[in-house]
């Protein structure tokens, strides 16, 4: 898997879990402006990403800082080393 | 001394005076800090004592942390924060519940305790949390650790946020200690308008409603009287605390400070997940980033039960943080048992939303209920006693007939209109302040009814009902 994948996998894991096909964003967008992606969905994500990405978010100080979808995808990229 | 008095109105503006004459940052905020230990002073020494030793405390804890890297003593240093500020919380909050069971029980072993009355500080829940920022920001590598005692008791003990919040978190108001403040012209309009909407939501329609429910809600009266009655509570409570914001945030404003929106029209969420994104933000975004996210985390190999378990932690503590007394666990437990159910209906929800979209009858059946779930933990809420508030239950659903004690309408039904009608403007523009889009009539206009109506119907102001915690 490449950086250039994360975003639409992780965009396509989040309509699910979300409930919502026409759900659509960028790295730039602010999770807190994504209507639906409240604290519950949140950690519903994480636990889809751990699972489809086989990573695992241990840095708790790291995850509470992710403010934008940019973050996640950088994170995500670092703990699969590409 | 309250927000809304003349008193606090005449120290303000000397203080607002001296603060924009003050030529430098350090000058402002020594002013600042002597305001607020003066202010809460006022309420009493002790409590002053209290946020002096406590913040000192904190500030050395946030220090340490700040100094190492590696996790065990950083988590030493964060659980020693934690059971300071818990302990501190749980013995002024309940000593003066379990010391006098504890003399009891010892009395007859010989052992005499003699009980003090312990006078809780004002604002303790709140500034509490607000100072346990100071550590679990640095915990978090939000923020480094602030070096300068001063700014973080001022941090701490900032006026307009210490009575009832905002809850402030360290990174967002603290930078703004330690930078120059400007004001311009559109600043103190927001700021007039804030403390505007403050004092009308407060003085006319929390104290106006405010006396109805007294009367709809006393006993002996029939279930429509109390259904009448608690959904005015709602309505009361929320402007009550919304007031209390606003006026904090305005007198922020003046300051040149910006404080966190803490309403944001919570009585239209079409469920609990997202009333807690409206009500109470400030108290709920520190839950949320400080109990609910790190337990689910923590349990997130549960699945599902993850969320529920963390869920039920967060509540419980939500209610232990707002009252002494199992009525606020039950409080806290109803709103748990909403996002249970909230949560395990995940799949369903998906599908209903998939067949109905965003289908108008379907949303505000969904705020209809919603907002009467709600209701029921405020029955809980307000009376403070379980076995009140059942028999209340009990009432309302067993004598649900006319009940012509309900005669207050001239009262509940225009407070009920113009609170709903502010949340759809809010809720409609997503911006609090919409009236500045609207003509400058129309602003006129806007700001001689809220002049008169101050006037009219102005209440005398009692104390704020979360004063109490």
């Amino acid at each position: 898997m490449t950086r250039t994948e994360l975003l639409p996998k992780l965009l396509e894991l989040a309509r699910d879990v979300i409930g919502d096909e026409d759900l659509t964003f960028d790295g730039s967008t602010p999770f807190e402006t994504i209507e639906e992606w409240d604290s519950m969905n949140h950690v519903h994500m994480i636990v889809r990403m751990e699972k489809a990405f086989g990573i695992r978010f241990n840095d708790a100080a790291r995850l509470q800082s992710v403010v934008k979808v940019q973050d996640l995808l950088d994170f995500i990229a670092d703990l699969k080393g590409i | 001394m309250q927000l809304l008095s003349l008193q606090f109105a005449l120290c303000f503006a000397a203080l607002l005076a001296l603060y924009w004459i003050a030529p430098k940052k350090a000058w402002q905020n020594a002013l600042l800090l002597v305001g607020s230990i003066g202010f809460i002073g006022t309420h009493s020494l002790s409590a002053a004592v209290c946020v002096i030793v406590s913040t000192f405390i904190e500030w050395r804890l946030a220090l340490a942390m700040g100094a190492v890297t590696e996790r065990r003593p950083r988590l030493m240093v964060l659980w020693g924060s934690i059971l300071l500020n818990v302990g501190q919380l749980a013995f002024f909050k309940y000593s003066q519940f379990f010391l006098p069971e504890l003399a009891t029980v010892l009395k007859p072993a010989g052992i005499s305790l003699h009980v003090m009355s312990v006078l809780m500080p004002v604002g303790l829940s709140f500034w509490t949390l607000q100072k346990m920022t100071l550590t679990l920001d640095v915990f978090y590598r939000r923020k480094p650790a602030t070096q300068s005692y001063w700014e973080c008791l001022l941090f701490t003990a900032f006026f307009p946020t210490l009575l009832s919040g905002p809850i402030e978190f360290s990174r967002k108001l603290l930078p703004q200690f330690q930078t120059a403040r400007t004001i311009s012209t559109g600043q103190v309009a927001e700021a007039v308008w804030l403390l505007a909407m403050g004092a009308f939501h407060k003085a006319v329609i929390a104290d106006n409603i405010g006396a109805s429910v007294e009367v709809l809600m006393a006993p002996g009266h029939s279930g429509f009287s109390l259904l009448i009655g608690i959904w005015a509570y709602a309505v009361q409570i929320y402007a009550d605390f919304a007031g209390y914001s606003y006026l904090a945030r305005g007198c922020a404003r003046l300051l040149g400070l910006d404080i966190t929106q803490n309403f944001l029209a919570p009585y239209l969420a079409p469920n609990l997940s997202d009333f807690w994104k409206r009500w109470h933000v400030s108290l709920s975004g520190w839950l949320n980033e400080f109990i609910f996210v790190p337990t689910s985390l923590a349990l997130r190999n549960w699945g599902t039960m993850s969320i529920i378990a963390a869920v039920w932690v967060t509540f419980l503590a939500s209610g232990l943080w707002h009252g002494t007394g199992m009525a606020y666990v039950v409080w806290g437990s109803v709103h748990a048992v909403g996002l249970t159910i909230f949560n395990l209906t995940h799949g369903w929800r998906k599908r209903v939303k998939k067949k109905y979209g965003s289908a108008g009858w379907l949303k505000w059946s969904a705020v209809a209920v919603n907002f009467n779930w709600v209701c029921l933990g405020y029955f809980f809420f307000r009376a403070g006693h379980v076995g009140v508030a059942v028999d209340q239950l009990r009432s309302l659903f067993g004598h649900l007939d006319w009940d012509p004690v309900v005669e207050n309408w001239n009262v509940i039904v225009p407070c009920t209109a113009v609170i709903f009608w502010l949340q759809s403007a809010l809720a409609a523009t997503k911006n609090e302040f919409w009236i500045f889009q609207k003509p400058i009539w129309f602003r006129a206009m806007a700001y001689l009814v809220l002049a008169f109506l101050l006037m009219r119907f102005y209440a005398p102001a009692d104390r704020f009902i979360y004063f109490q915690f």
